[in-house]
């Protein structure tokens, strides 16, 4: 244990350097996914069809081991940041597509039938209406993607990515000697309070951006 | 005002039409009633008035114009909608809520502000409500809301689905009195569909009974379609007792009242039995000082001068405002000790009393229109006797 402190106190500005790098990527990744999530979500939600092949394609790509695929992204992206966002992007898409799909279907019929027959047009029902009453559902799936993202991103290190997993690959590499422990404990570390100052961002912007009629 | 010329709906996966061929023309100001069975079509054809739903075939006038394939939005505008789910925007403010449609069409801030302020005053919600969300409101204020929003850039129709429907039936009494009297100022053009026949007679100037796919059993007046229905379903849509329901389309007000005496709690006991003598009743009715009803004392009662006139007698309850309808008023005098009501004004004070007899003759003069129709000779003989029957004014139905 003192010898993790001993190291934390040492080489901080080592971690805080790949901290920032892992929380860069992921935030990218993130706001791509968001965008793309949300946008998909609104075409497809009120096509039966579209959605199914939608959701289904997303939830492949989550079950592609996240070895393999940056591995298979060195000779299409190379190395570096790339490959990282791209494979995030793809893993991060799920639990936003999905919860926006929700979220949007989820809205009361009645409300929605109140807003037509008031003359709100499609797109005004969607974005006075149904999105800002989807929104909490749709902040929920990005909570989720996040700490999804967070996870993953360390595997970036294999394509010499940003981030953690550097430490972390590092660590594991050289097991047994002194310093490789708190390598990797200091990535996992890392990557915990990351995750934890993302979330509790978003849990705080959800509550700020949701109005106060359907926050419970 | 509103006019359906041949309107059809076929919905894809049906072979028989929702609403078949059906042409129908509301007068601007009154309240027409769409009723019938369940999966008669009257939601669907109210809908196509707005075109949630569009018509398969036939045409919508609104106002002389011919809007069947207008631009639906801007349509929609002109027409306040009212679901029986309401469907109030949970994200939104009341105040928002009802500035919707104004702000849609562009007022400013001012006027859709007081716009708001009147509504809720209409509506009879307090202006403390404007910045609450609806979570925090009961349904029938939800329902009070609801009918705002829709009247909020004043369009000169309104469509009703249900409005009442999921309500209590003690607020929905309420909401439909105070709704009614709402009509009288505002008078709208209101299309209003229900399952609920009494609601249908209770709030329609005109009903459209309708049976499956939405062909018109009868167009008519509550009271001509009470005291004369068109056929055997409308007779048995009307359901029983339709005599009785004509009666709730009548004040008490309307009627003659007796004749009882009457005098003052402070009064001594000879000149209440002065006041008794000089009629032929055995009752007396004690006012108090603001002129209200207190006991019933009778003849046998007020001989007792030792007994003060507050405890002799019986305490007066059987009372009914000058506005009720005769219904409500029958149903009193059956609990009254003496089959008889006072009627009060609406500060509660005196008026007169009604009684089995005065009820009795008020019904006669409303079956004319019956007793013509029914006069063949052999069914004279039925007429004369029920008539004679006196204390029973059950209809139970001529010839049915």
């Amino acid at each position: 244990m003192s010898s993790f402190l001993d190291y934390i106190s040492l080489s901080w500005d080592h971690v805080l350097e790949l901290a920032i790098g892992h929380a860069i990527v992921v935030a990218i990744a993130l706001f791509i996914d968001i965008v793309i999530g949300v946008a998909l979500g609104v075409l497809v939600y009120r096509r039966e069809n579209a959605a199914n092949v939608a959701l289904a394609i997303t939830s492949t790509f989550l079950t592609i081991p996240s070895f393999a695929l940056f591995g298979l992204f060195i000779p299409i992206f190379g190395l570096g940041y790339l490959p990282a966002v791209v494979a995030l992007v793809m893993y991060g898409l799920l639990p936003i597509l999905r919860n926006t799909v929700a979220g949007l279907r989820s809205v009361d019929p009645a409300i929605a039938e109140s807003a037509q027959g008031m003359g709100m047009n499609a797109r005004e029902r969607l974005l006075r209406i149904e999105l800002p009453l989807a929104w909490p559902v749709i902040i929920t799936g990005v909570r989720v993607s996040t700490m999804l993202l967070m996870g993953i991103a360390a595997i970036a290190a294999v394509v010499n990515g940003p981030g953690l997993g550097d430490d972390i690959f590092a660590g594991l590499a050289r097991i047994g000697s002194p310093t490789a422990l708190n390598l990797v404990i200091g990535g996992i570390l890392g990557i915990i309070v990351l995750a934890l100052l993302f979330d509790t961002f978003f849990n705080v912007l959800g509550k700020l951006t949701t109005s106060r009629g359907i926050r419970d | 005002m509103i006019r359906l010329e041949d309107l059809t709906k076929v919905f894809p996966a049906q072979d028989k039409a929702a609403v078949d061929d059906l042409s129908l023309e509301i007068y601007e100001g009154e309240i027409v009633v769409l009723v019938g069975p369940s999966g008669c079509g009257k939601t669907t054809t109210m809908k196509m008035i707005n075109r949630i739903i569009e018509p398969t075939s036939g045409r919508i006038f609104l106002q002389g114009e011919d809007v069947t394939k207008v631009n639906p939005d801007n349509l929609r505008r002109r027409i306040g909608y009212v679901i029986q789910q309401i469907g109030l925007f949970p994200h939104m403010t009341i105040a928002d809520n009802i500035a919707t449609v104004p702000r849609m069409l562009g007022w400013e801030k001012k006027r859709t502000s007081d716009r708001i302020d009147e509504l809720l005053e209409t509506v009879g919600i307090d202006l403390s409500y404007r910045d609450r969300y609806p979570k925090e409101l009961s349904g029938g204020q939800r329902q009070r809301i609801g009918v705002a929003r829709a009247m909020a850039a004043d369009p000169p129709v309104l469509l009703m689905d249900e409005p009442f429907g999921a309500i209590d039936p003690i607020t929905r009494d309420r909401l439909q009195d105070e709704f009614l009297r709402l009509q009288q100022e505002i008078r709208k053009t209101i299309v209003f569909v229900t399952h609920d026949i009494d609601e249908a007679i209770k709030m329609g100037d005109r009903i459209a009974i309708l049976k499956q796919q939405s062909k018109i059993a009868q167009y008519d007046t509550p009271e001509r379609i009470l005291t004369d229905p068109a056929d055997e379903f409308v007779q048995d849509f009307i359901g029983s007792g339709p005599s009785i329901k004509r009666l709730s389309l009548s004040r008490v007000s309307d009627i003659e009242t007796s004749d009882w005496p009457v005098a003052g709690l402070t009064d001594s006991h000879d000149e209440v039995r002065e006041k008794m003598r000089s009629t032929s009743r055995d009752y007396v009715l004690l006012l108090d000082e603001q002129e209200k009803p207190g006991r019933w004392v009778g003849q046998e009662e007020i001989q007792h001068d030792d007994t003060p006139l507050e405890e002799s007698g019986r305490p007066a309850v059987a009372i009914v405002e000058a506005n009720t309808n005769l219904y409500d008023t029958l149903d009193t005098m059956i609990t009254s000790y003496k089959g008889s009501a006072i009627i009060v004004d609406d500060g509660g004070r005196y008026k007169g009393v009604v009684d089995f007899d005065t009820v009795l003759e008020a019904i006669n003069t409303m079956r004319p229109h019956e007793r013509d129709r029914h006069m063949s000779p052999p069914e004279q003989e039925q007429v004369q006797p029920r008539e004679s029957t006196g204390q029973d004014p059950q209809a139970g139905g001529e010839g049915q």
